[in-house]
């Protein structure tokens, strides 16, 4: 076991290091740069005023050399200096990383709430009523985007309702109740979007084991239905769904991009996107890089788990 | 033994069954798409705030009584995290706006009572200065300092004429280890900035420059700043100034706060509030909610949604304002007659103007019509050459030299184009990032022209990466959809797009005529003949029309206060100048 993570661990580097030229790269390739930006309002700047930007912020050179400086950097921990604000990247990342988490994991804890659930009592009772119920349910889920849903909430909630959001983030160690009041429906929003897939992933797994003859043996002992459902149908049927979880990892990162610049929560996601906006590299590499190394050690993290799951399964 | 188990126990229903009962049922869905649109409908239920003779462009206050109250915090709301507090570090309005608050200039707009068209002057008063003498030749401005312009803390001194020079200084990048403000090249006419004494400054030019106090006056240059600026405390994480209002602290993508400066040299009743917020809130429908709940006290709306806010508070006030910018059509190489470029013959330029509806666009975009329903008396909104902010300088395109041309008559612009040689295919070139009201009426132009044969490819562009360097310096072929604005002076919207000089002139108009009216007006000190000048200017601008203008940029003009702020009428501040010249004027009636 220790040999396989010890291996895991070093495959991750390459895969890091392909991330970070994927990331360098991207953002290379939006239309126009910083200095565009900067100088937008009045006009473009002059040839001279253009070689002072870009040598004051490491724009100049060609873009291998800024690649490799870079991620020199990076190396040494160092995210660079924000164009904008000319405060590090990590002062930003610090601030904003929490909140995004935060809200993540709220979310992903009220996707499962949601699905798991609904999904064994949707295989239970096949074709009934509340089968198509939540199936049709958790496909509304899947096509309604939540950026929309999120609009519509923001709309209706104060039509109807005469609701709104707080209009102040407050962090969750300072005023818990605030933070609480201003996350939960965002979370709630996204967590219901990513229940939809999780659902229908259970349910099928849920069907496919409930019809296997070790189910039908622990019937036949006489075990309650919930004993049967929960320890022996579920446990096996949880496998792939854990995988599912750990790839919504990545859904959820991109969903909080949206979310946060309509509910005004200053994470992760609107930093990104306040960043893009104003082609702020150092920021938007930063947050990339971070969103991925999230993603592949949530996924490393899911494989790991199997094997407390599923003690059929050892890596060697 | 067969019998129901858990397993059978429960009903089944056959997808037959359900998906015929599916098709079967109603629709029932609702039209939620649509979000954020206000827009009226038929329910007259405004009730008694509906007035039988509309007022003003503004409501009148009468809920407010008696005179300016101390205390209390002013809560605004922006769309924008500017993150960047140091007004020299990008050319971003966003930044120039928030500078205003913190940072003196040494002269400034002065804010005043709008006329019924809202603009107001836009004549420059003395700020951190206290008197200028100008030289005979015109060459030299002596700017004495007031001697009570105080530093916020940490710094805590009073302004010396060193200050001033450091902050020109920085503005340019003079200093070691700056780089020049995105904006400063500009300012070529200045040779030098020097102290000659603790509290004089001297200004040299190499030529004349009539409208100097406006440029002393512009939010986007000479933000003034301490000595200690880079070395006592980092520009980057907090602004000291001498400004009505002293920097608290900026929590990013939540607020920035601010305290009044008990020290300011307008004081010592100024700012009347203790202190004042600015939440960042970039989604528009969470702003007018939070406004609608009372949680803000000020928002600037879509006219569209002003009848649904009046429902929700009857007695909110509303601040209309002349536009501050300009937008309208421009032609590739205008002054370069060429096969395959119809647009550089004026006929077919003046054609065009007289084919654009520019009632409608104002009705579609500002909803015109609906605004007068609900008790504001909206001015005409006309697009000149000049913003109707300035309302001496302004020429009225139905008075100015070619105002057959600008009223809208498809017909005889179809026979000006015929005359002239027929319709044409181009392409036209737009910037979606000026908002939703030159979106909008770019669509409909679109639309006009092809009314009278001139069919357009809309080519869409994005703002910083693409208009700015090509389309708006010119680099493109057809016509292309331009704006400018915040600047203080008139003479400065026209110099940008007419100068062959200009970075900014989309038309490359190359225009020796241009060139000497730029000469004569800044070389002009008296401000009443420059005036007379910048009319001139535009008369002629009318007759060659290398330009179309169509309206304005601005995708609000009209600021909504809650009822219980008193001061809104008697300080509207002109340009980005908010923060220092209208917000320490407000106050909250108890």
């Amino acid at each position: 076991m220790q040999q396989y993570i010890l291996r895991r661990v070093l495959l991750l580097l390459p895969t890091l290091f392909g991330i970070t030229f994927v990331v360098f790269a991207a953002v290379r390739f939006l239309p126009g740069d910083a200095i565009d930006q900067m100088t937008s309002d009045f006009g473009a700047a002059s040839p001279e005023v253009r070689k002072q930007l870009e040598e004051q912020y490491k724009l100049s050179g060609s873009i291998p050399k800024q690649y490799v400086e870079w991620l020199a950097d990076i190396v040494r921990g160092d995210f660079g200096t924000s164009i904008t604000t000319g405060r590090p990247v990590t002062d930003d990342l610090k601030q904003r990383v929490p909140i995004t988490f935060e809200l993540g994991i709220m979310a992903l804890i009220i996707s499962i709430v949601i699905a798991i659930p609904v999904g064994i009592i949707s295989a239970v009772k096949q074709d009934s009523f509340w089968d198509y119920l939540a199936r049709s349910v958790s496909i509304g889920f899947l096509a309604i985007p939540s950026f929309w849903a999120a609009m519509l909430v923001i709309t209706y909630g104060f039509v109807w309702f005469g609701w709104t959001p707080p209009l102040n983030y407050r962090d969750l160690w300072e005023d818990p109740s605030s933070n609480l009041e201003i996350m939960i429906v965002p979370a709630l929003i996204l967590g219901a979007s990513l229940s939809g897939t999780v659902m229908r992933m259970t349910r099928s797994m849920m069907l496919e084991v409930l019809r296997q003859d070790y189910t039908r043996t622990a019937r036949a002992k006489g075990l309650a239905p919930m004993t049967v459902i929960l320890r022996h149908a579920l446990r096996n049927a949880i496998l792939p769904v854990i995988t599912i979880i750990g790839l919504q990892v990545s859904v959820v990162v991109g969903g909080t991009v949206v979310l946060e610049r309509i509910f005004s929560i200053p994470g992760m996601g609107s930093l990104l996107l306040s960043s893009i906006n104003v082609r702020d590299y150092p920021v938007v590499q930063g947050i990339v890089l971070l969103s991925a190394l999230v993603v592949v050690l949530s996924n490393f993290a899911v494989d790991i788990a199997y094997t407390f799951v599923d003690p059929r399964v050892r890596y060697s | 033994m067969r019998g129901e188990n858990y397993w059978t126990r429960k009903a089944r229903y056959s997808r037959r069954r359900v998906l015929g009962g599916a098709l079967g049922a109603s629709a029932g869905v609702v039209a939620l798409g649509v979000v954020g649109c206000g827009g009226g409908d038929d329910d007259d239920s405004n009730g008694g705030s509906r007035t039988t003779e509309p007022g003003n462009f503004a409501t009148p206050t009468p809920a407010v009584t008696g005179g300016p109250k101390r205390g209390g915090t002013l809560r605004l709301a922006t769309n924008v995290d500017n993150r960047a507090l140091d007004p020299y570090s990008t050319s971003a309005a966003t930044v120039k706006g928030l500078s205003t608050y913190v940072f003196s200039r040494l002269y400034r707009i002065r804010s005043e009572a709008p006329d019924e068209n809202g603009a107001i002057s836009m004549t420059p008063e003395p700020d951190a200065a206290e008197s200028v003498e100008v030289s005979s030749d015109g060459l030299a401005y002596t700017v004495r300092l007031k001697p009570n312009v105080k530093w916020h803390p940490p710094v805590n001194r009073n302004m010396t004429a060193e200050d001033v020079v450091f902050s020109w200084n920085r503005f340019t990048g003079r200093l070691p280890g700056t780089t020049p403000a995105v904006n400063s090249e500009k300012l070529t006419w200045i040779d030098s900035v020097e102290a000659l004494d603790e509290l004089t400054v001297l200004f040299r030019l190499n030529r004349r420059y009539g409208p100097f106090y406006s440029f002393l006056a512009d939010t986007t240059t000479l933000s003034l700043m301490p000595k200690e600026t880079g070395t006592d405390f980092d520009p980057t994480q907090i602004m000291v100034g001498s400004g009505p209002w002293r920097f608290e602290s900026w929590e990013p993508g939540v607020r920035y706060r601010f305290k009044r400066w008990d020290e300011w040299h307008f004081g010592p009743d100024a700012p009347y509030f203790d202190e004042l917020e600015i939440n960042i809130v970039p989604e528009y429908q969470q702003r007018l909610n939070n406004f609608m709940s009372g949680n803000i006290d000020a928002i600037e709306i879509d006219g569209l949604d002003y009848e649904r806010v009046k429902r929700q508070i009857p007695n909110v006030q509303a601040v209309g304002r002349a536009n501050s910018n300009i937008y309208g059509i421009s032609f590739s190489r205008v002054t370069e007659p060429r096969p395959g470029a119809p647009w550089t013959d004026v006929r077919v330029r003046r054609a065009i103007s007289m084919a654009i509806n520019r009632e409608e666009i104002y009705e579609v975009c500002y909803g015109k019509s609906q605004l007068e329903a609900a008790g504001l008396k909206v001015p005409e909104l006309w697009g000149g050459y000049v913003p109707q902010q300035f309302p001496d300088a302004f020429v009225h395109p139905l008075e100015g030299a070619a105002k057959e041309y600008m009223k809208y008559d498809p017909t005889a612009a179809k026979k000006l184009l015929d005359e002239a040689g027929g319709g044409f295919s181009a392409e036209i070139h737009y910037a979606p990032a000026y908002g939703r009201v030159p979106t909008t009426a770019t669509e409909l132009i679109i639309q006009y022209l092809a009314q009278i044969g001139i069919n357009l490819t809309a080519v869409e562009e994005d703002y910083p990466s693409k208009f700015v360097p090509f389309t708006y310096r010119g680099d493109f072929e057809g016509l292309a959809m331009a704006g400018q604005g915040g600047f203080p002076d008139p003479g400065n919207f026209l110099e940008g797009f007419y100068s062959a000089k200009s970075e900014r002139n989309p038309s490359r108009v190359n225009d020796p005529k241009v060139e000497e009216f730029i000469e004569r007006y800044y070389d002009e000190l008296d401000d009443q003949k420059r005036i007379g000048i910048i009319r001139d200017w535009q008369n002629y601008l009318y007759e060659q029309m290398y330009n179309v203008p169509t309206g304005t940029i601005s995708d609000s003009l009209i600021t909504l206060y809650q009822p219980n702020i008193g001061g809104i009428h008697d300080h509207v501040a002109g340009g980005y100048g908010f923060g220092g010249e209208a917000a320490p004027y407000l106050w909250r009636d108890a």
